[in-house]
């Protein structure tokens, strides 16, 4: 099956595109078609994804496989080189996965201006741009692929975004909250990705020595780590940082984050939450660590302070918050705040933990913005003071919601705790070298963040689902979950309780290759 | 994964000879796993069940009551049962595991045995007792949730399964305390256990981590082992370690301070009261103690008498506040508390089967407390004690259930409290701790005046509520003569110095199995303690009885007791309340509400300020120095005149001229740039 | 009699024929058969592709006149582009002049001419024949530029076109005679070696030739401080005329500047280097902030060519800083050169085409086109989100190489440079972006506009679609346009 070998990979980043292209051939008028079209697009993609993981030879999880290396743009050294190991397979599986929830979510919930064909093409666009990230083994490829969500996203937020009108601190006018959110997000990002890119042109110069080309190739970069040193690789590893950072996103580069998830159509903010915000995480574990181990190991305490105020800030901004989705959105500032708290401790668990995390992440936040998403859709609000009761209008959605709210405070049991815990126990021995009592200190000031979490979990569920409905409501007929809702949630569901009891599942496939980073990255520094 | 039964026996000074139980123990996940899939049949299919899921859970429970008997019964005589089998469930790097599985030794299997017990009684009371309550299959699916998760909890071979029952009987908690969700008293009370138990596990969960860590396993053989060969690594950090324990089990155990949650946890229906907030489930904390006693006793010395101070506040200051309380639930559940710290104190101070043993006792006695209360509750529709009275003639069965508990409870001989209670002041004796055995001889005095309190004023005088109170179907009062049974009885297995044929003693049966416990078990009874016990149970219950009793029922204000310094302090429940609820509040008005601040205006701020400056200096930019006051293009110009003629007006007037001198100047600009800066 | 290689000048022989013909048969048709004339100028410059692709593959290079017309790699490569941005201007053209119904004619003979001239310009080899070619390009822009002659702005804009080019035009020349003065050479090659054999490479009169003669570069690629003519004249201009300007007229604006800098004066890097890195980064930045506050769709794109020959001018910086950057940066220049024509034309098409339909350039008045028109909504965001350089569109590895060029060396000045370049980059988005909004995100007004215009659109669309699948296909394949930097760097000795 050398075929496989060689083409899985390429196919599952590109036939979305090109599902996408045959797509746009579809008549408009023929929604069915674009659908079952897109779905059966999407599903291929999963199924390949499916059958890559089966194949995958978990016992050399530390080395890329599936690994393809073609000639791309060979004037300034770059190829197109993927592969996926055992860091990038879980997030390749989900994100493969997401997307068709997304598409079988979409099926009976368009946001206006409806428009399905142009919102599923713009889904799978976005696919490839994730999919690509996760198997780019070369810093050009990545950089294209990485910057490839941007356009999609940006498309999904200010057409099919909220339309209320928001008074922004600093503006006299208001606008429209889409609008604000969209260029928000991407100049934020843009922002971000333009240092990065400086960044990783710099390592390309400079990992040229002697009788040896320049290269972007990742693996390659990683060998010749040596060659990065100084003020040279923290410079650069400040331009990647940035670029990293605003994806995450970190403490204080958040500020795009609640306002795009709460102004996306829900399967924006799904795929957002889901997804994109782990490209970044992911970047730090692919990219910036594995080359620039020492200069990692300088900015590991900045990392972790950034990471704990992200925890504590997160988990109190959600305390204010009236806004069901805003308060999901703020979550994740916390929730990402453990991945990169784990990240910082640069050590095998803690990244270990961040990868659990970012796949627990991504699980549970997407559930969430589904059910706030369907929750919008049934009362036209998501204010939580007019919400209430809602277990007794909608049984089987609260009893969802309950159950999501519980795994993203991070019951033990359930997917969420992983990762917490996991980000907790790295850092009370980070890595040699640090400071430990400076990451016991984050890893107690963490925990206290897993109360305030719980805090306002518990506390949107009681306004959300608990007490009477309101008068409000009286009278009024509530679909409860529908078939269309429960395909796209059921499979979360199982995702968030096998995770939760068994995470082998996602640790089965990381725990070697993490080691292997961890391993090559600080030997030569006496880690 | 497997069997290494040899490996601790080879564990140094192993103190008794141990058999693997064969298949009873190979298959022993089976009670943990049982009630899990019991939550998730009746969550799925419960509705659609004859009798809406009870069926499953109470099949479940009797299949663990009979399963774990089998196992108590192994387990007795001298050969205890001893056996691990564990999963990985993941490896994490830096040479950790996370493991699931289960354990049977002697801990492990008294508590299966009270887990199943306990909770076969109630599941069946539950079923008569929830007949017209709403969403019975959801009571169900959570209290088979519950039992799971307690199974989990105390099969545990790790810290880390430890973590999981911990919280799963934590969430269970919380479902059943605001099972009638529609009240916010309740929905508030379940959020209040849910939240402060959160508070204690985060000392749990850095406790288990700075063990797991340093002795690089989580389990608790390992544990024990490092403890008890004085490990190196695990010397620095046993006192840390230990009181970030004790701080987990404070929550789930109600010690005090973090107590605060377990009188509201009376919202919840009274089975889940009787289940979880008296027999099972908050001692979770008591085992946890007892579970990781090597650690205190040969490690974190420095860590007992803090954890010893706790348990006497709790044990003496919360049997106050029982006192003072008109809700009958409520007066148990301090109650509970109150013994609550009775365990704690006994296991801090050394006493391991101390504490247990009032565990054991104690999870009969007050759970058939709360059944009769819920029975009472039925009949009278009212958890106040104003509301009921007289209940002795209509409710026989309950009547003389409940005071059988009461008097268990009280410590009066020969009832299992009795023998419990005794063996911890003896222990507290023994270990030199004499202020606070004498405290807890006080608080036996209070136990029994507040129980003595309590059943005059529910079954005595004249009956206050309304309508006509009868006494609770069969389904109900069955489990109660079931539960009366140990009460009375269970004390016979550890009285000193006595030893039963074939069966042997609660200490045998609970030394676990490889590495000495240290604790210390009376060889005879020290009648002059026992005397003293006894005498404070007979003065209380007397004291209650005249205070309370049919011959006070004319005083208009018998139900206070006149302690008129402390009442309003305990009205007010020593103000903790208060004094969390400020907290909380502080945490969600202003806190947050400044974060979001700072979110909005700051942070935000800068963001929108950066933009905005952009703005502003792109005009500057267009304004000042791209157009340099040139207005655009034809804009001054009316249609009127002439084109060219205009134009040339225009160009003399300078436009064109002032682009040629901007031209020139640029250049100057440059040869400036170029020969005197750069 | 110097020998004369036919094939080499086949190229230009070709426009010059066809220059020739349109002239000729322009005097004989009839005012509605007028368009034929745009056909013959398209089959023209299609024809004159022939020679430069043969001369291609067959990879000699020939030099004539003594060496002061070269056709090499360098020259072929950009006299393709020059005809391919001839051809799709031409295409833009059509239409656009077929529904003002007047001087058709001559409106394609000018453009011929221009082209002539900027293909000449790229085999330039010494001062004579360079200014001449750069002047044959730029001359009939003046006319060009004044086309709609009953338009005030567009006389305007042609005056002042001319007057400020006139200016610029006579500072460079008096910078040319002082560099011959100085060196007694015309050709590129000989003023090169004369600098480095007489020893004279930190001569201030020197300094001051090569600043005078970047100053006239500057104004031809309107770079600022030397672009205050290029929004006026872009806004008063005919659109397709813009679109010419804005791309052809800069481009040849390039090429001359890579000719003369990097053949005749690579080794004074010590006097342009500087001066090109403070035109790039204020170039850049005064361009992008002054885009910001556009509301009219040509004037934004005039600052945006302003910003994007900031872009542009990078790698000429980056080039003088780093001992081996000068062919990287050369190579990077037309690489960007390359893409920019095609994704600047294909903006312009859209615009042209939106602006018929629309009737105004106001983008306000722009909103909800990708509602009612999704295909023409798509191109504009397609080539305004290229222009911003966002991947996979080709823009992006314009912007990459560009990066690259001045990354090369990691002095604190290559850094400073790309840092400011890559903050104008996310500034640039915004302004870009902004019209995307308009387009996407506002509501269609309540009175969709219909395209009334009767001239053929035919010309348009296939420009916007040749435009479209260069700007996809290279942004997915940018090998393909490294082809052309890596033969144009061939030009540097």
């Amino acid at each position: 099956m050398d075929l496989l070998e060689s083409w899985a990979l390429s196919l599952i980043v590109f036939l979305p595109l090109v599902g996408a292209l045959v797509a746009l051939a579809i008549p408009k008028e023929r929604e069915e078609a674009v659908k079952q079209w897109t779905l059966l697009v999407s599903v291929a993609t999963l199924v390949l994804a499916v059958v890559v993981a089966a194949r995958f030879d978990f016992g050399a999880a530390g080395g890329f496989q599936f690994e393809v290396d073609l000639p791309w743009i060979s004037a300034i050294g770059a190829n197109y080189h993927i592969g996926v190991d055992g860091i990038s397979l879980p997030l390749l599986v989900l994100s493969a996965l997401v997307v068709v929830l997304c598409v079988i979510y979409s099926w009976q919930h368009w946001d206006e201006p409806r428009n399905p064909r142009a919102f599923l093409v713009l889904m799978m666009i976005l696919a490839t741009g994730m999919n690509g990230t996760f198997v780019a083994l070369d810093l050009v490829l990545f950089f294209i692929f990485f910057e490839l969500v941007l356009l999609p996203m940006y498309f999904m937020i200010g057409i099919w975004g909220d339309r209320t009108m928001r008074k922004i601190p600093g503006f006299r006018k208001e606008v429209e909250t889409r609008l604000y959110a969209a260029i928000k997000f991407f100049i934020f990002t843009l922002f971000g990705s333009a240092f990065m890119l400086l960044g990783f042109l710099a390592l390309y110069f400079k990992s040229g020595s002697g009788d040896q080309q320049s290269t972007f190739d990742i693996p390659e970069l990683i060998a010749r780590g040596h060659l990065f040193q100084g003020t040279f690789a923290w410079l650069v590893f400040g331009a990647m940082f940035l670029g990293f950072a605003v994806k995450v996103p970190m403490w204080p580069f958040h500020t795009w984050l609640p306002d795009a998830h709460t102004a996306a159509p829900t399967v924006g903010s799904v795929l957002l939450a889901a997804i994109l915000l782990k490209l970044g995480s992911y970047a730090f574990i692919r990219i910036a660590i594995p080359i620039l181990p020492e200069t990692a190991r300088d900015w590991a305490p900045a990392i972790a302070v950034l990471a704990v105020i992200g925890i504590i800030y997160g988990s109190l901004a959600c305390l204010a918050q009236t806004d069901v989705k805003r308060l999901i959105a703020f979550s994740s500032v916390g929730h990402m705040g453990f991945v990169m708290l784990g990240i910082a401790t640069l050590t095998e668990v803690g990244i270990n933990a961040a990868i659990i995390g970012m796949v627990a992440h991504g699980l549970i936040t997407g559930l969430l913005f589904f059910l706030a998403g369907s929750i919008h859709h049934r009362y036209h609000t998501r204010e939580m003071s007019r919400l209430g009761g809602n277990l007794k209008l909608m049984p089987v959605m609260g009893g969802i919601l309950g159950f999501t709210a519980m795994a993203s405070l991070g019951l033990p049991g359930l997917a969420g705790f992983w990762g917490e815990f996991m980000a907790l126990l790295g850092s009370y021995q980070p890595l040699p070298g640090l400071s430990t009592s400076f990451f016991r200190t984050a890893m107690v000031i963490g925990a206290i963040g897993t109360v305030l979490t719980a805090g306002y979990m518990l506390w949107m569920l009681q306004k959300v689902n608990l007490g009477e409905p309101s008068s409000e409501w009286a009278g009024k007929e509530f679909h409860d979950v529908d078939r269309y809702e429960m395909a796209a949630w059921a499979p979360l569901i199982v995702l968030i309780v096998a995770v939760g009891v068994y995470p082998k599942l996602v640790l089965g496939a990381t725990t070697d290759a993490v080691v292997g980073l961890v391993e090559t990255a600080f030997r030569a520094v006496g880690g | 994964m497997g069997v290494s039964t040899d490996l601790y026996l080879a564990a140094e000074g192993a103190a008794v000879a141990a058999t693997t139980g064969g298949i009873f123990s190979e298959w022993a996940g089976l009670m943990l796993i049982g009630p899990m899939l019991a939550f998730v049949v009746i969550v799925m299919f419960g509705k659609r069940m004859r009798y809406q899921g009870a069926e499953v859970a109470i099949g479940v429970m009797a299949f663990n009551f009979v399963w774990s008997s089998v196992l108590l019964v192994l387990n007795m005589g001298e050969k205890g049962v001893l056996y691990e089998r564990s999963l990985e469930i993941a490896s994490v790097g830096g040479g950790l595991v996370f493991e699931l599985g289960w354990i049977v030794d002697g801990l492990s299997i008294m508590m299966y045995w009270v887990v199943a017990a306990v909770g076969l009684a109630v599941f069946v009371y539950a079923h008569g007792y929830m007949k017209e309550e709403v969403r019975v299959t959801f009571f169900f699916a959570a209290l088979s949730l519950f039992a799971g998760s307690m199974l989990v909890l105390v099969g545990s071979p790790n810290l880390v399964q430890l973590i999981i029952g911990w919280e799963g009987v934590g969430l269970a908690s919380y479902l059943l305390i605001g099972h009638n969700w529609e009240l916010k008293e309740n929905s508030s009370a379940a959020m209040k256990a849910f939240y402060t138990n959160k508070v204690a596990d985060v000392g749990l969960v850095i406790g288990v981590i700075i063990i797991g860590i340093v002795l690089g396993s989580f389990h608790f053989w390992d544990l024990a082992a490092a403890a008890a060969e004085h490990s190196a690594a695990l010397g620095p950090v046993a006192v840390t370690a230990g009181l970030l324990l004790f701080f987990g089990a404070m929550g789930k155990s109600a010690q005090f301070p973090l107590h605060i949650w377990l009188p509201d946890a009376m919202a919840g229906p009274t089975p889940v009261s009787a289940l979880m907030h008296a027999a099972t489930m908050v001692t979770a904390g008591i085992y946890l103690m007892a579970r990781t006693f090597p650690l205190y006793q040969e490690l974190a010395t420095a860590a007992r008498p803090w954890m010893i101070a706790a348990g006497t506040i709790t044990l003496f200051g919360m049997g106050l506040l029982a006192l003072v309380s008109d809700d009958i639930k409520r007066v148990l559940a301090y109650s509970t508390v109150s013994q609550l710290g009775y365990m704690m104190t006994a296991v801090a101070a050394g006493g391991y089967t101390a504490g247990l043993f009032h565990l054991f006792t104690h999870a009969f006695f007050k759970a058939l407390l709360f059944l009769g209360a819920g029975s009472v509750i039925h009949a009278v529709h009212s958890n106040n004690m104003s509301d009921m009275g007289g209940l002795r003639r209509h409710m026989p069965d309950t009547y003389r259930t409940f005071v059988i508990g009461a008097l268990a409870l009280a410590g009066v001989f020969p009832l299992s409290g009795f023998w419990s209670k005794d063996e911890i002041l003896a222990t507290l004796g023994y270990e030199g701790y004499t202020l606070v055995m004498w405290i807890a001889v006080a608080g036996a005095f209070v136990t029994a005046f507040y129980m003595a309190r309590a059943v005059a004023l529910t079954f005595f005088g004249e009956y206050r509520g309304h309508g006509e109170p009868h006494e609770s179907p069969p389904i109900m009062t069955r489990p109660l003569w079931a539960l009366a049974v140990p009460a009375v009885l269970a004390g016979v297995v550890n009285i000193p110095g006595l030893k039963l044929p074939w069966i042997g003693s609660f200490t045998s049966w609970l030394s676990v199995r490889s590495v000495p416990m240290g604790d210390h078990h009376a060889e005879a009874i020290d009648l002059g303690l026992a005397a003293a016990g006894l005498a404070a149970a007979v003065a209380g219950l007397w004291m209650g009885w005249v205070a309370f009793g049919p011959s006070a029922a004319d005083r208009p204000d018998r139900d206070r007791v006149e302690i008129p310094a402390l009442y309003p302090l305990l009205r007010q429940k020593y103000y903790l309340d208060h004094a969390a609820l400020g907290l909380v509040w502080v945490i969600r008005e202003p806190a947050a509400r400044a974060v979001n601040w700072v979110n909005d205006y700051v942070i935000d701020g800068v963001v929108n300020g950066v933009g905005a400056l952009c703005q502003k200096l792109a005009g500057l930019v267009y304004g000042g120095v791209d157009q340099l006051g040139i207005d655009g293009a034809v804009h001054g110009l009316s249609w009127g005149t002439s084109g060219m003629g205009g134009l040339i007006r225009r160009i003399q007037s300078g436009r064109v001229q002032q682009y040629a001198g901007l031209l020139v100047a640029g250049l100057l600009l440059l040869v400036v740039v170029v020969l005197f800066v750069l | 009699m110097p020998r004369i290689d036919w094939l080499a000048i086949a190229p230009e022989v070709v426009v010059a024929t066809a220059l020739l013909v349109v002239l000729a048969v322009d005097l004989f048709l009839p005012r509605e058969r007028k368009y034929y004339v745009a056909a013959l100028a398209v089959v023209g410059t299609t024809l004159a592709m022939v020679p430069v692709i043969l001369m291609a593959v067959s990879g000699d290079s020939y030099s004539m006149f003594d060496g002061s017309y070269v056709v090499d790699d360098f020259a072929l490569v950009l006299k393709g582009v020059f005809l391919v941005a001839g051809y799709l201007v031409l295409l833009i053209s059509v239409s656009y002049i077929e529904s003002d119904r007047y001087y058709q004619g001559e409106y394609y003979l000018l453009l011929l001419s221009s082209l002539l001239g900027s293909m000449v310009l790229t085999s330039a080899r010494d001062l004579v024949v360079l200014f001449v070619a750069l002047e044959l390009t730029t001359g009939p822009l003046f006319l060009l530029a004044g086309w709609r002659k009953g338009d005030l702005r567009s006389n305007e804009a042609s005056l002042k076109f001319f007057i400020i080019g006139v200016l610029s035009t006579g500072l460079m020349l008096y910078g040319m005679s002082l560099l011959f003065g100085l060196t007694g050479e015309l050709s590129f090659e000989g003023i090169r070696e004369a600098i480095s054999s007489a020893g004279i490479a930190s001569e201030p009169v020197l300094g001051l030739a090569v600043l005078l003669i970047l100053v006239g570069f500057g104004f031809k690629v309107s770079a600022v401080p030397f672009h205050f003519w290029a929004p006026d004249t872009y806004q008063g201009s005919p659109p397709p005329v813009t679109a010419y300007l804005s791309v052809s007229s800069k481009l040849a604006g390039f090429v001359a500047m890579l000719a003369v800098i990097y053949l005749a004066l690579p080794a004074v890097t010590d006097f342009w280097g500087p001066a090109l890195w403070m035109m790039a980064a204020v170039s850049m930045t005064v361009a992008n902030l002054s885009a910001l506050r556009q509301s009219h769709l040509i004037r934004l794109l005039a600052y945006s060519s302003v910003a994007q020959a900031g872009f542009m001018l990078v790698p000429f910086a980056g080039g003088a800083i780093a001992p081996d950057g000068l062919s990287e940066g050369l190579g990077a220049t037309v690489i960007y050169l390359v893409i920019y024509a095609v994704m600047n034309l294909g903006a312009f098409a859209v615009v042209i085409a939106g602006g018929r339909r629309i009737g105004s350039y106001e983008i306000a008045d722009w909103r909800g086109l990708g509602s009612y028109s999704p295909r023409q909504g798509v191109m504009l965001a397609v080539f305004f989100l290229s222009l911003a350089g966002l991947p996979p569109l080709a823009g992006w590895f314009a912007k990459f190489v560009m990066f690259r060029a001045v990354l090369i060396s990691t002095g604190p000045a290559g850094v400073w440079l790309a840092v400011i370049a890559a903050v104008n980059a996310v500034v640039a988005f915004y302004y870009y972006a902004r019209v995307v909004k308009s387009a996407w995100f506002d509501p269609a007004p309540d009175e969709i506009p219909e395209d009334t215009e009767t001239g053929p659109t035919g010309p348009l669309s296939l420009a916007m679609g040749l435009a479209l699948v260069v700007v996809l296909v290279v942004g997915v394949f940018p090998g393909l346009a490294t082809f052309f930097g890596d033969a144009a760097a061939a030009l540097v000795p």
